[in-house]
């Protein structure tokens, strides 16, 4: 059996996308994972406690 | 840009140790550490303030002098009037008539290269400026007052200069070539669309006053000027000085129209890096839908490139809305409109980076053209030869098609690396909780990481 690996080309912009898949996966990730512990922190907690360290 | 015949050159392949869409990957993790390396150092702004420091009192006062100022504006007129007489009456050879080269790639592409490092250096230079300043003197001394304008519509800023800009680059890419086969764009057209630019122009300038209709309208002018911004001189109240390289861009954007300014910038050099490799075969297949409804087949590839001129518009403008729409989520985000403004800036050395990589080796070619025949002869008639070079021409062994390869992937690299810089800087003003700051410059990673790969895959699908 001969693979069509003749039109390989035409999809090599997949290996430029993915970069972008990734980083947005990751974006997402850890958006999702702060909004869940912000709702983890019970209502008598401060929020902003980890905001404490501003210079 | 592809009317100009050394497409042989700009196709050779390169010699690469590792597949093109690796470098991707490698400017891709380049900017996540980069990201987290400005989340880490970087806690306050510092860019809002140029700090703008006077230069020698000696070196300034010459360079600003009125009478350096007269002669700027002369040379800038009489080499607008020498490229429009080489259209009209020189060969009609694209290649050989001083007019295409001079407009389209010494001013279009030099003005921006120099002017991001050396700053507005456009604006002595720039003819119409000249002429419009000279008629109001001339009101002036006549009628013994100053002229009176119109008052200019804010709301407007620097919208008609972003469909300038468009218009431009169509008249360029789509009208002079479109789909890669030369239907249109000749010295003579290019002459007369400077023409036409140069009346519009100066009513313009008549009804709103020059520099009013300089720092808004002119196409030129506000192009120039916006990578101008990244330059580290500047004049002030007369005087030449030295400021923060970067700084002046961030407050650059606060006209309405800024943003699409710089995202039509970086939508057309996508298109004109696409149209014959990346988005060939959609470009192929849309022409031919037109043509087989029974459009002819000119209109068909005008229509088809205007159409995916706009799309790369819109494509580029809504990856920004998107990063833009990220950082509301954050709290304490200022509104919608605040944040499409405030970060557009941050966009000018993207739109340098893909002027760099796309048309590098394009302006170190051509110029060897302009600076030996061209100059020479004008009109490409061949019985000129005012410096005696007429005879020279292009060494297209210069630079080497790897060498071309590793300075667009450095352009690309190194101005992602600074707009995102500038975005984190902007966001630093809006959140002034560093922590804040550097989760809503998430998007704006993605937003760089995407017009990296983007740029690269241009490229990659270009030169293969």
């Amino acid at each position: 059996m001969t693979l069509p690996l003749a039109h390989l080309g035409h999809f090599l912009w997949i290996f430029y996308l993915l970069p972008v898949i990734f980083v947005i996966a990751g974006i997402l990730k850890t958006t999702l994972s702060e909004k869940r512990r912000k709702e983890d922190v019970s209502p008598g907690d401060d929020v902003g406690e980890e905001d404490s360290d501003d210079d | 840009m592809s009317f100009l015949p050394f497409a042989h050159a700009l196709v050779a392949r390169q010699d690469l140790p590792v597949p093109a869409w690796l470098f991707a990957w490698g400017a891709s993790i380049v900017l996540i550490a980069s990201f987290f390396a400005l989340a880490a150092a970087w806690r306050k702004p510092r860019f809002e303030e140029a700090r703008w420091r006077p230069l020698g009192a000696g070196l300034s006062r010459t360079l600003v002098s009125r009478p350096v100022q007269v002669l700027c504006a002369l040379v800038g007129v009489f080499l607008l009037g020498v490229a429009i007489y080489s259209g009209l009456r020189g060969t009609e050879a694209p290649d050989r008539n001083f007019a295409l080269t001079f407009l389209y790639v010494t001013a279009w592409l030099g003005f921006p290269f120099f002017s991001a490092f050396l700053g507005d250096i456009f604006r002595p230079f720039n003819p119409w400026r000249a002429v419009g300043r000279a008629a109001g003197a001339g009101f002036r001394a006549i009628a013994g007052q100053r002229p009176a304008h119109l008052t200019y519509p804010e709301k407007l800023g620097r919208w008609p200069a972003a469909v300038g800009l468009l218009a431009m680059v169509w008249l360029e890419i789509v009208y002079g070539s479109s789909g890669g086969v030369a239907v249109g764009l000749d010295p003579h057209a290019a002459a007369t669309a400077a023409l036409v630019y140069s009346g519009y122009t100066l009513a313009m300038m008549a009804l709103f006053g020059t520099e009013v209709w300089c720092a808004r309208g002119e196409v030129f002018s506000v192009y120039f000027g916006m990578f101008s911004q990244l330059g580290c001189f500047a004049v002030e109240s007369g005087k030449l000085g030295r400021r923060r390289p970067l700084a002046a861009a961030t407050h650059w954007a606060t006209l309405p129209g800024s943003a699409a300014v710089v995202i039509a910038s970086i939508a057309t050099t996508s298109f004109d890096g696409g149209q014959g490799g990346a988005f060939k075969s959609a470009i192929e297949s849309t022409f031919h839908w037109f043509a087989d409804r029974g459009v002819d087949l000119t209109t068909s590839l005008r229509l088809t490139d205007t159409i995916f001129m706009l799309l790369c518009f819109a494509g580029v403008g809504l990856v920004y809305a998107l990063g833009v729409r990220g950082m509301r989520t954050i709290r304490g985000a200022p509104s919608l409109a605040t944040l499409r403004a405030g970060f557009a800036h941050s966009l000018i050395p993207i739109a340098l980076a893909y002027l760099v990589a796309h048309y590098f080796s394009l302006f170190v070619f051509q110029e060897q053209a302009q600076f030996t025949y061209l100059l020479s002869d004008p009109l490409g008639t061949a019985h000129t030869d005012l410096f005696g070079t007429a005879s020279g021409g292009i060494d297209f062994r210069l630079v080497s098609a790897t060498t071309i390869w590793y300075v667009q992937v450095g352009a690309l690299v190194v101005g992602h690396v600074l707009g995102l810089t500038l975005a984190h800087d902007r966001a630093l003003v809006y959140w002034p909780n560093y922590r804040d700051a550097s989760r809503s410059q998430y998007w704006m990673l993605a937003v760089m990481v995407a017009f990296t790969c983007f740029g690269l895959y241009l490229l990659s699908a270009g030169n293969g």
